[in-house]
């Protein structure tokens, strides 16, 4: 038990590592003057890619009843996107 | 029998316990399982309720804020200009592992070691208090240069929506708070399953607060 544990714990950390790296990323890609569409995909794609990993692996939904992470990851997704699409949009 | 009946049933059964005074109960085999072994909602299921009408409020309001950038653009980006993104980013930075640090709470509360959530929660509430000094001194550079909710329509959507996840945060961190103090007053070697259901209801609740910002975040500052 303890072994998976810690497996578990080597995980939340490689997990935090990625989430500053893909913040630290979104801020890198607002100072390189990239075109405003291929800086809102990016950012959309960063925005829902750490959303997953906060729900999967912090907040531990995947090994929950797939109702619930069914309806939180459609939240990540369809929120960001719709907001997003707002954006690309004006 | 549905899945939420079969959870309230259980739920309940947890209170009686407790209400038959067996609070210093260890935590079951069924506890100790590792995350990936679990198939139950972490927290209380009234938690999972709150949680999701916190997060369509949310929405909505990302959702104007949105719809008014893209209609205001010159507005928007001249508000921004004022802001500072280094103070979102260490904002940013804090909440995430804030919120790495509860995580680790409660990993180490369902192995058993009550010293070791309680460190976990403790570093959560201080980098938590990092977000809300950052926070207050941002809010004054601009209040002191001028700016406020009738300022224009960036300001107030600013104010607002920051201002009402600023709020969910202190909510977050007296919550984080009561629990350190529940985990000080314990007599026993390990929590009980009560207390285990607090704790990762707690814990729900902060993720959620760090998600949000992970939304915010680059609506207010990156776009």
């Amino acid at each position: 038990m303890f072994d998976v544990l810690k497996a578990e714990g080597l995980r939340l950390t490689v997990v935090w590592l990625g989430l500053i790296l893909l913040t630290l990323a979104a801020i890198i890609g607002s100072q390189l003057h990239m075109e405003h569409d291929v800086l809102l995909t990016v950012v959309a794609v960063i925005t829902i890619s750490k959303g997953i990993l906060i729900a999967d692996v912090f907040m531990d939904l995947r090994a929950a009843p797939k109702v619930w992470y069914g309806l939180m990851v459609s939240y990540i997704i369809i929120v960001p996107a719709l907001i997003f699409a707002i954006y690309f949009s004006s | 029998m549905s899945a939420q009946q079969r959870e309230r049933g259980s739920h309940r059964a947890n209170n009686m316990t407790l209400n038959e005074g067996v609070s210093s109960l260890s935590l079951s085999a069924s506890s100790h399982r590792a995350p990936s072994q679990r198939t139950e909602l972490p927290g209380d299921l009234a938690v999972w309720i709150f949680i999701f009408a916190e997060l369509t409020v949310f929405a909505i309001f990302f959702f104007c804020y949105s719809w008014m950038h893209s209609h205001n653009i010159d507005m928007f980006r001249a508000g921004q200009e004022n802001l500072h993104p280094i103070a979102g980013l260490i904002n940013t930075v804090a909440l995430i592992t804030s919120s790495y640090t509860v995580a680790l709470a409660v990993l180490f509360a369902r192995r058993g070691s009550i010293r070791l959530t309680r460190y976990g929660l403790i570093a959560s509430v201080l980098l938590g208090m990092i977000y809300v000094v950052t926070k207050l001194w941002e809010y004054g550079e601009l209040i002191e240069a001028g700016f406020n909710l009738s300022t224009n329509n960036f300001y107030m959507f600013y104010f607002f929506t920051t201002g009402f996840h600023f709020m969910h945060v202190l909510l977050g961190l007296v919550i984080l708070s009561i629990m350190v103090f529940r985990l000080n007053s314990l007599n026993t070697a390990s929590l009980s399953e009560t207390e285990q259901l607090n704790l990762e209801s707690s814990a729900s609740y902060w993720h959620m607060v760090d998600l949000l910002l992970i939304i915010l975040f680059p609506l207010v500052y990156v776009l």
